[in-house]
């Protein structure tokens, strides 16, 4: 499998002329500089064999040992052709993705703004029900099949996006992992997560989903794990508030139950902000909006910053770099969900 | 004496808790259960703080009542002792156990 890869014009030409339906359609997007075509969605008989790419992957196969096995033996490098193993194939092209996306759109030179490799760890313990970025690499479980539905987690780039950004904040704002700051470090994730995947699959903000995880949960519990476009909808209990008038204030004390002071609850708020700020914009959400998201998490916030700080430095970026228009959906979408600067 | 395993945290936040009775065990199994938490080294582990947590890392409890003293230890998962870990996914799966899913919070 060719992995995330844009497609050169005489391939988009050819696949013009005499690609499928869809292809077509794609090739013609992608002549006209609205997305990139992603060589993996093709017919494999009209993708050629090799195709250039900056990005640096590896994919490790921990064979279900735990935190002392990782990163696991070697199973696939850059330029390799797929293996047999869906897992690492899908964690080898969620990596690409991310990192197309992060280059194209916001000329990061990958995780750390200096090209590192993408190290993604798969099989991690047995019926493993999460994935996260444990500092220096993605480690993925395979899923139980009770929460997450079994090979799902490799499969869902937006979850990929949302992992691998946790690296970027590591590297940039430096968010602490607790209470506010640690519910807008969820937050960008969320963000970058989902426009990673309205990116790669095309999406205007009015056309994505705005979900996160869309079929990762067994379907018995929900949808997805979180929904930006109404936070507290994306499963059966979910709980996330869209506005402040919800907010929890959980003790960061090391109990399970208390989500590091209730990171994945309270980032509902931010996140509906950016989903109402992005399409009242309109046009495609990792345009104005994605960028002065990052714009806001590379250069101005910190470890400690608040969703306040976080307000006052999106709408202070909106209006330096774009016009009124911008600047007024960004002000409106903080007021909108109680977030006051 | 009952066994409760919570695991959080990850990148969803819920919570799954898992509650075992061992009274309700046959014998044999009460005995593999004692064995578990022999080797789970929760007693180094009762009122130490876990590491600090990375992004979306899983974070679990284990709760022992009714044994002596009552024990409550906490792991990260980059630190989760291999026995605790045996410990948690027998009793998780266990078909006595009585396990609940809730949102972050609960």
């Amino acid at each position: 499998m060719a992995c995330c890869r844009i497609a050169p014009f005489d391939l988009l030409a050819r696949l013009e002329r005499e690609g499928t339906e869809a292809q077509q359609v794609a090739a013609r997007r992608a002549l006209a500089g609205t997305l990139p075509l992603r060589v993996t969605r093709l017919d494999p008989a009209l993708a050629p064999p090799a195709l250039a790419t900056t990005a640096k992957r590896t994919v490790h196969d921990v064979a279900h040992g735990g935190a002392s096995a990782l990163p696991g033996r070697l199973v696939w490098s850059e330029g390799d052709a797929p293996v047999a193993d869906d897992a690492v194939n899908e964690a080898a092209q969620g990596a690409g993705d991310t990192w197309t996306f992060y280059e194209q759109v916001l000329g990061r030179d990958s995780i750390d703004g200096h090209g590192q490799t993408i190290v993604s760890c798969v099989h991690y313990e047995r019926d493993f029900d999460n994935a996260f970025w444990d500092g220096a690499e993605m480690v993925y479980g395979d899923g139980s099949g009770e929460l997450f539905v079994v090979g799902a987690l490799t499969k869902a780039i937006d979850v990929i996006g949302h992992e691998l950004t946790h690296g970027v904040t590591q590297n940039t704002a430096g968010l602490a992992y607790s209470k506010q700051p640690g519910a807008l470090n969820e937050h960008f994730s969320d963000v970058f997560g989902s426009l990673v995947k309205q990116y790669t699959q095309g999406q205007s903000a009015a056309q994505a989903d705005w979900l996160i995880g869309a079929g990762t949960l067994v379907p018995s519990l929900g949808r997805a794990l979180r929904s930006m476009s109404a936070p507290g909808t994306a499963y059966d209990g979910d709980e996330q508030p869209a506005h402040m008038d919800g907010y929890r204030d959980l003790p960061d004390d090391a109990d399970p139950a208390n989500d590091n002071g209730g990171v994945h609850i309270n980032s509902g708020i931010p996140n509906h902000a950016f989903y109402l700020a992005a399409t009242a914009i309109g046009g495609n959400a990792w345009e104005a909006a994605g960028h002065v998201w990052y714009e806001a998490l590379t250069t101005r916030l910190q470890a400690d910053s608040l969703f306040a700080d976080a307000a006052r430095e999106t709408i202070a970026i909106a209006g330096e770099r774009y016009s009124s228009t911008e600047q007024d959906a960004v002000a409106q979408a903080w007021s909108a969900v109680g977030v006051t600067t | 004496m009952k066994v409760t395993v919570v695991r959080g945290a990850g990148l969803t936040g819920m919570v799954r808790r898992s509650e075992l009775d061992a009274a309700e065990l046959p014998a044999g199994e009460q005995e593999a259960l004692l064995g578990l938490l022999e080797h789970a080294g929760l007693a180094a582990a009762q009122g130490a703080a876990p590491s600090p947590a990375h992004a979306d890392e899983m974070a679990y409890e284990i709760q022992v009542e009714g044994a002596g003293e009552p024990i409550i230890a906490r792991f990260a998962e980059s630190s989760l002792p291999d026995g605790s870990r045996a410990l948690m996914a027998w009793v998780a799966e266990h078909p006595a156990t009585r396990s609940r899913l809730a949102p972050p919070g609960h």
